[in-house]
């Protein structure tokens, strides 16, 4: 029969050791991790520096979707050609990346926003507009 | 008559008020030690820093719905929380905190502790049996072997103190130690803090509630109010036993600076502070190993330090 007396000494410095660490725990909603450079987060549009839309609509992000989130119809022939529609659907979005990779034009990027819980299902169909929107953190109140 | 009956009361009153505060404060240290332990917080919602935690739980076991299982032995169900809770309450009246601090001085105090104590027994058993649930029974029955083997050990393991001290009286065998008993019986205190932890179904040798195989073992089928009689049991007995391993071994309220009963709330309160430190270090014992750690080497042992202390005591 053993007693593993000394293991039982070390696993007490061990924890005792433990018991003064720097804790692991983040308390989420007050506190949140740094996303990294290549976080994958909710889809959005950019603009360019003069506030014009880059995108021109020209679809290849709708065709390299495999979940088919987005619905693009163009605008217009050659250097004019702009997206009259560009609808994406956040509920059926897998964050794969593919659509941001297919992009020409770089306009379209994966964002750091990830919080976009909401209680109707409506609020998840982004339209054009919605796509430029500046998100920002909700701050935590309480 | 009537006086003496209002002192009495108000004395009980003064002892049992902090005594069930720090039952429910316990609680919150151990989360919150053993969180710490675990590189967690901890609970830190309720209240600043968690504080309220305790208060918050304790009203949410009130709110609960009381559930008797319907086959269950209803009078036995409902009793045996109670008789688990009382013993381990009425035990701090002969506890001596301080000097002239207590309750009641018995000549016998410590054969007192001991005795009621075992009382707490009856109401792990009995729950066991009343909820009329395999994993209650089996709680109930490992208890019950668990309890009455360690009791053994930890009575063995008192007499040495007892030798030297000649006499059970609480205050008394704290006045005898001009040097505390753990240097002169360092096996006897081992001996006894390994079956402290038996008795009071703690880590590692929480067999009666192992959750793994037990679901909650003897109150498993307990829930609300009842449930926290078992709950609060089980802590007062941790306070009863440091309190009882402060007496005999640590010295009681004797200590240089600061006044008695804070000299005793520090003694017990490292000794709780250890016994929550070993419920976050260790896995818990297997039945067999319980059982062969009790009678092939605690009861030899203690068996020796008494063999020892006698033959010492009857040379010098």
């Amino acid at each position: 029969m053993q007693f593993f007396m000394t293991d039982i000494l070390k696993g007490h410095q061990t924890t005792f050791k433990h018991l003064f660490r720097k804790k692991v725990t983040l308390q989420y909603p007050k506190e949140r991790y740094e996303t990294p450079p290549n976080f994958l987060g909710i889809l959005e549009l950019i603009k360019d520096e003069e506030g014009n839309d880059i995108c021109n609509g020209c679809g290849l992000c709708q065709r390299a979707c495999p979940a088919d989130c987005l619905d693009i119809e163009k605008e217009g022939k050659g250097k004019e050609q702009v997206a009259k529609k560009f609808d994406f659907d956040l509920s059926r979005c897998m964050f794969c990346n593919h659509c941001v990779e297919a992009c020409p034009t770089n306009c379209l990027i994966m964002g750091e926003h990830y919080e976009e819980s909401v209680y109707e299902l409506d609020k998840m169909f982004y339209k054009k507009e919605d796509m430029y929107r500046k998100r920002e953190f909700v701050k935590y109140k309480k | 008559m009537l006086m003496e009956l209002v002192a009495v009361l108000i004395k009980i009153v003064m002892v049992l008020t902090p005594v069930l505060l720090t039952v429910a404060y316990l609680t919150y240290l151990e989360r919150k030690v053993i969180g710490w332990m675990q590189v967690r917080l901890g609970p830190t919602r309720v209240g600043f820093w968690g504080l309220l935690q305790p208060i918050a739980d304790g009203l949410k076991l009130f709110m609960k719905e009381d559930i008797v299982p319907s086959r269950a032995d209803k009078v036995v169900f409902i009793i045996a929380p109670i008789l688990v809770l009382v013993p381990s309450l009425i035990l701090f009246s002969v506890i001596p905190f301080g000097e002239h601090f207590y309750i009641t001085n018995v000549n016998i105090g410590l054969l007192y502790l001991l005795s009621v104590a075992s009382l707490g027994v009856y109401g792990v058993v009995l729950s066991g049996w009343a909820s009329n649930s395999k994993y209650a029974l089996l709680g109930g029955f490992r208890s019950a072997a668990q309890m009455i083997s360690y009791e053994v050990f930890l009575g063995f393991a008192l007499i040495g103190p007892v030798m030297m001290a000649g006499t059970l009286n609480l205050v008394d065998i704290v006045k005898g130690q001009e040097v505390w008993y753990i240097v002169c019986q360092p096996l006897a205190f081992v001996i006894f803090m390994v079956s402290a932890l038996a008795e009071t179904n703690r880590i590692p040798f929480d067999l009666p509630e192992a959750e793994t195989e037990l679901v909650a073992g003897f109150h498993t089928e307990y829930s609300g109010m009842k449930f926290a009689f078992f709950f609060l049991a089980e802590y007062a007995n941790m306070i009863i036993v440091c309190s009882i391993a402060t007496i005999v071994f640590l010295g009681g309220w004797q200590g240089p600076f600061i006044d008695g009963p804070h000299w005793f709330l520090l003694k017990v309160f490292a000794l709780l502070f250890v016994f929550i430190w070993i419920r976050a270090t260790l896995p818990r014992y297997r039945y067999d190993q319980l059982m062969s750690v009790g009678w092939k080497v605690m009861l030899p042992l203690s068996l020796l330090n008494i063999f020892i202390t006698g033959v010492v005591m009857f040379s010098f």
